[in-house]
């Protein structure tokens, strides 16, 4: 109950600040935000934004502040609050779903810009990586409510900022071709997830990579709009299951997690696909990888059909750990299809609606996982309906 | 021979339309006074306005664009001419910069005399405005577009 208190009285603060921000934006100040609300229903498990009763309370609220405090210094700084449905794994005997109001600070970071090649940044930094790890709640970016399941909803896979310094910059030709790097070292804290595998304990997984150092290219093509790219991080992961750190786990050492992306956006067509993978340095442990083709065109300056293809694999080599995945193999499986219907009131504006058909149970899980596991089987297939509204400003 | 004559003529009107109508936009670029640049071709005025390019590089300071507001018809032939996008494209783009922390878009203002003010009080500051807005009273200057 304080805890609600205590976030409307946030909620309605940054309202205020927000709408009187807007009156007092200077040359040196911006403000901007994004909000988001959907309703999900699915069918036979519990995916994504969706239950089998329909859940209404999924909504996410945003402000980005960028200041300019002298001329080759910049200061960028984000800050959320998300209603989500979390995988609630916080006692052994537990498999239900509840929601979670979470606040957190996406990225508070400053820079000091030498040149447009060259660019310094301090602090917890969005985290350059793949196609829309920068961009991870932004609705408005988009053709579908959420993002591609495969790689930005995988374990251990993917975060949105990390802690430390960066290197950044772009250089364009005259030939319209050109390229953007980014390199940085720290520590990245990937996004949370729900370990099922061992249905007697499952968890609450954070994943934490101290000294890691990532970088990523994109290159411009001399076609508008048409860019291709490559990040990864390398680094050794330290696991946290329900907040307690893992000993002796099976996965353990350096990884090396990369990803290739390739973008075209027109003013119609927006098309992306991206291929992720994580392996070992020496060894193996777990492999996965997993790749999407997203497409989507506008009809009529409004309307936006959208197609999304997404699938990951999860091999696991560790001898108790895949005795348990044989027992219930579409645990480790995620293939999916969704459609797409959109009406973009204006670029910032949009109502979204689709309809997804999932198998496999990596990420499409049932209300109560651990009596639906002991009870002899889960249910592979699973359908979604999504519709909500995005925007930003 | 009379065909190649007719072609040379055709040519001749159909360059001399063309150059009437490249020199006839609808918009002006304009820059502050301060500021020695009197030439862009097309592509730098592009990388100027979506922060490509972000300093000018004779003065050492920071360029800084400003747009009109995303109803106006003057941004609108702007958009299409120069950016070679639709202002819905250019928002979209300005989506991405702005919550990955990148860049922050161009104020927009409402009317040619709000940005001729701007680039007024700006020497790193590039705008357009309307081909009919009146420069006169401002510390502002035209730069041609190539």
């Amino acid at each position: 109950m304080k805890s609600n208190k205590i976030i409307l009285i946030v909620v309605t603060a940054i309202f205020l600040f927000t709408t009187y921000s807007f009156a007092q934006i200077t040359d040196n100040l911006v403000v901007n935000g994004y909000a988001g609300w959907g309703f999900g229903k699915s069918e036979n498990n519990i995916y994504s934004l969706g239950t089998e009763d329909g859940k209404y309370a999924n909504y996410n609220f945003a402000l980005a502040i960028a200041a300019n405090p002298a001329d080759r210094v910049s200061i960028f700084s984000s800050f959320d609050l998300q209603r989500r449905q979390e995988d609630n794994v916080t006692s052994a005997s537990s498999g239900s779903q509840t929601d979670k109001i979470v606040m957190k600070i996406n990225y508070v970071f400053a820079e000091y810009s030498f040149n447009d090649a060259l660019r310094l940044r301090v602090g917890k930094v969005k985290a350059p990586f793949g196609l829309y790890t920068e961009i991870f709640n932004v609705g408005t970016t988009r053709p579908f409510f959420t993002l591609p399941a495969s790689i930005y909803a995988s374990p251990g896979l993917v975060t949105q900022s990390y802690l430390g310094i960066g290197l950044t910059g772009s250089y364009y030709f005259n030939n319209n071709w050109g390229f953007q790097y980014d390199v940085y070292g720290g520590e990245l804290n990937l996004e949370r997830y729900a370990d099922f595998t061992n249905p007697l304990f499952p968890a609450t997984v954070d994943t934490r990579l101290p000294d890691m150092f990532g970088a990523r290219f994109i290159c411009f093509t001399g076609i508008d709009g048409l860019n291709f790219g490559v990040s990864g991080y390398f680094g050794a992961p330290e696991f946290f299951y329900n907040g307690v750190k893992k000993k002796d786990y099976f996965i353990e050492g350096k990884h090396l997690i990369y990803d290739f992306h390739l973008e075209y956006l027109t003013d119609a067509i927006s098309f992306r696909s991206e291929y992720e993978r994580i392996r070992k340095d020496e060894g193996k442990d777990v492999e996965v990888d997993g790749y999407y083709v997203e497409a989507a065109y506008k009809l009529f300056s409004h309307w936006q059909l959208a197609v999304l293809y997404d699938q990951q694999n999860y091999e696991v080599y560790d001898p108790v750990f895949s005795q348990l995945i044989k027992l219930t193999p579409s645990t480790v499986e995620h293939e999916e299809w969704a459609f797409g219907i959109n009406y973009w009131f204006t670029p910032n504006f949009v109502i979204k609606f689709s309809y997804h058909l999932v198998e496999g149970n990596l990420f499409a899980k049932p209300k109560n996982i651990i009596t639906a596991m002991m009870g002899g089987g889960l249910e592979e297939k699973t359908t979604l309906l999504l519709v909500g509204t995005q925007f930003s400003f | 021979m009379k065909n190649i004559k007719l072609i040379l003529i055709f040519c001749l009107v159909f360059s001399s339309a063309a150059l009437f109508a490249q020199n006839k936009r609808s918009f002006k670029i304009i820059v502050n006074k301060s500021n020695s640049t009197s030439t862009l071709t097309k592509k730098e005025v592009s990388k100027l306005f979506l922060k490509k390019t972000t300093r000018w590089k004779e003065l050492d300071i920071k360029v800084n664009p400003v747009d009109l507001t995303d109803d106006s018809a003057v941004r609108i032939k702007f958009s299409n001419e120069i950016l070679g996008k639709k202002v819905g494209a250019v928002k979209a783009y300005w989506q991405k910069l702005i919550f990955s922390g990148r860049k922050v878009p161009p104020p927009e203002k409402k009317s040619d005399s709000d940005v001729l003010k701007y680039v007024q009080d700006n020497p790193g500051a590039i705008g357009y405005v309307s081909a009919s807005a009146k420069l006169r009273n401002y510390e502002v200057k035209t730069v041609s577009v190539q």
